[in-house]
């Protein structure tokens, strides 16, 4: 296989707020877009030709990923004008693909390992693995390596093998595509018209993010595989222990006590006098003032966190400026997304971009603040909130 | 020639600004400088490459901003020759692409009117 096809135009809705500035396949894990982790793991297997067919918030994926010099690879976009399923997104690729090609999600994180044998695969096949909470996914019946069938979600559990939405096709996929607006429809018709599809299993890392909750989770399996790095400045008085990886010209202050895994991004000003607990990635241009602790939570870019704040099991999006004395305990919630309830054991606070806190303010565990806000001091906060809220 | 560039929006204006500064260097690179808004006007320049000044230019918190990378006309490059130029009382900050012909005769007028100046660029009389 020499080229593949990366679905990568979806918005992610279930993940708002972090998807009404970016699409699915750009949320930062571990301060890398999940994208860049797909191409990486492409090229790391001699795939150079990459479509990525984009929609949502395509100028996100346009000037991360470039042309993809930067990545080893060469990138062709493909647009899909609205989102209808992803066969409808991979016929928008028809004319750019060679004869065989590999097709992937963009927004499903995997390692080189997770696509290694898989690329040597003959068309058509589809690469399936083993997950324990099948029922958000596509079950796949198998037999001797072949597939019998693809269920979406089934009510009642059918074994435990799913879809990983990577596919191995060529040409001739275009001719089953049809009205189908998703893959699986088009590969049960391929199959109920008596053609065959491979079943290949991966035991690699294969992960998926449908709610923000997921964010943490996902941050923290990559963190266990960071390679610690030093490029800017620790003071004396500063203990840093684990897998730590540091960014350029980021200085940790004396005091400052930094327990890996944890990615700090460049040009970050921490401490003194901060805690930064497993498992925690930064971004860039970040400062976290004295007298605060961070504990297993994603902090965006540009964002500035005043003295003696506490943030637990969070997601902190770009460019929130929060003054001091900001809590965000972690604790049990039950939070809403679209008309679901899903109950949490340890959650804190989830802050979409831009917002704005004063000082001493309280978020209750849970809490999904949209992008943009603005919060008085000693306001707490709950619930789930629209984007540009003010709260006084 | 100079380039200029401004951002009102959402995100914190510091970082979008140096790195378009970062593009537009080409049109002028014996300083820069950027003004950022929140309360109040801050400035941060000086007569260095903008890589330079993005490593030493402090954290700059507003969503509201200007930024300049200069090609010297009027007065030599140094940090007080560069944009952003506030005027007296600290309120505006001008970032200036272009030459102001009657320069001159504006600014012995504004200092007969008490403003005071404190560089050679033609650009401060506009704040």
């Amino acid at each position: 296989m020499k080229q593949a096809v990366i679905l990568a135009a979806g918005e992610g809705q279930r993940l708002r707020p972090f998807t009404v500035t970016k699409p699915k396949a750009m949320l930062s894990i571990a301060g890398k877009p999940i994208l860049r982790y797909v191409v990486e793991a492409l090229a790391q297997n001699g795939i150079r030709q990459i479509v990525i067919v984009v929609g949502y918030k395509r100028e996100q994926v346009f000037d991360y990923m470039g042309d993809g010099e930067q990545f080893g690879v060469n990138i062709v976009y493909i647009t899909q004008e609205r989102q209808l399923g992803t066969a409808h997104a991979l016929a928008q690729a028809q004319d750019a693909v060679q004869n065989e090609f590999l097709v992937l999600p963009g927004d499903n994180l995997i390692r080189a390992g997770t696509i290694a044998r898989f690329v040597a695969s003959q068309p058509n096949a589809v690469l399936v693995t083993k997950i324990a909470n099948q029922a958000r996914y596509g079950v796949v019946i198998t037999e001797d390596g072949r597939v019998k069938d693809i269920m979406e979600k089934p009510k009642e559990a059918k074994g435990n093998t799913i879809n990983t939405s990577i596919y191995a096709f060529n040409r001739g996929i275009f001719d089953f595509i049809g009205a189908n607006l998703d893959i699986p429809d088009v590969l049960n018709d391929l199959l109920a018209r008596g053609y065959a599809i491979s079943a290949q299993e991966t035991d690699g890392l294969w992960l998926d993010v449908v709610y923000p909750w997921d964010i943490l989770s996902l941050n923290e399996a990559i963190l266990r595989q960071i390679p610690p790095s030093l490029g800017g400045s620790i003071e004396a008085g500063a203990a840093v222990k684990g897998l730590v990886s540091v960014g350029t010209d980021t200085v940790i202050r004396s005091g400052s006590y930094i327990v890996g895994p944890v990615v700090i991004g460049d040009n970050c000003e921490i401490g003194p006098n901060v805690s930064i607990l497993p498992s925690t990635s930064i971004g860039d241009n970040v400062v976290i003032a004295s007298l605060s602790e961070i504990k297993n939570s994603v902090i965006g870019d540009d964002v500035t966190i005043g003295p003696g704040s506490i943030i637990q099991d969070s997601v902190i999006d770009d460019g929130c400026v929060i003054k001091g004395r900001f809590t965000a305990c972690s604790g049990q919630a039950e939070v809403r997304v679209n008309d679901d309830y899903h109950l949490l054991a340890t959650v804190g606070a989830m802050l979409g971009a831009g917002c704005h806190l004063e000082s001493s303010v309280v978020a209750q565990p849970g809490v999904i603040l949209g992008n943009y806000s603005q919060v008085q001091a000693m306001k707490m906060i709950s619930g789930r909130m629209p984007d540009r809220s003010l709260v006084f | 020639m100079c380039g200029i560039v401004g951002y009102i929006g959402d995100r914190q204006a510091q970082s979008i600004l140096l790195n378009c500064l970062s593009k537009l260097e080409y049109r002028g690179y014996d300083s820069c400088g950027i003004a950022v808004t929140t309360d109040g006007v801050k400035v941060y320049k000086d007569a260095v490459r903008v890589e330079k000044l993005s490593k030493a230019s402090p954290r700059l918190v507003g969503t509201v901003g200007i930024g300049h990378t200069r090609w010297a006309t009027h007065g030599e490059p140094s940090q007080v020759n560069a944009h952003p130029h506030i005027d007296c009382t600290g309120k505006v900050a001008v970032v200036h692409n272009g030459i102001i012909n009657n320069y001159r005769s504006l600014r012995e007028q504004l200092i007969g009117e008490g403003h005071k100046f404190v560089s050679e660029t033609d650009t401060e009389v506009i704040p």
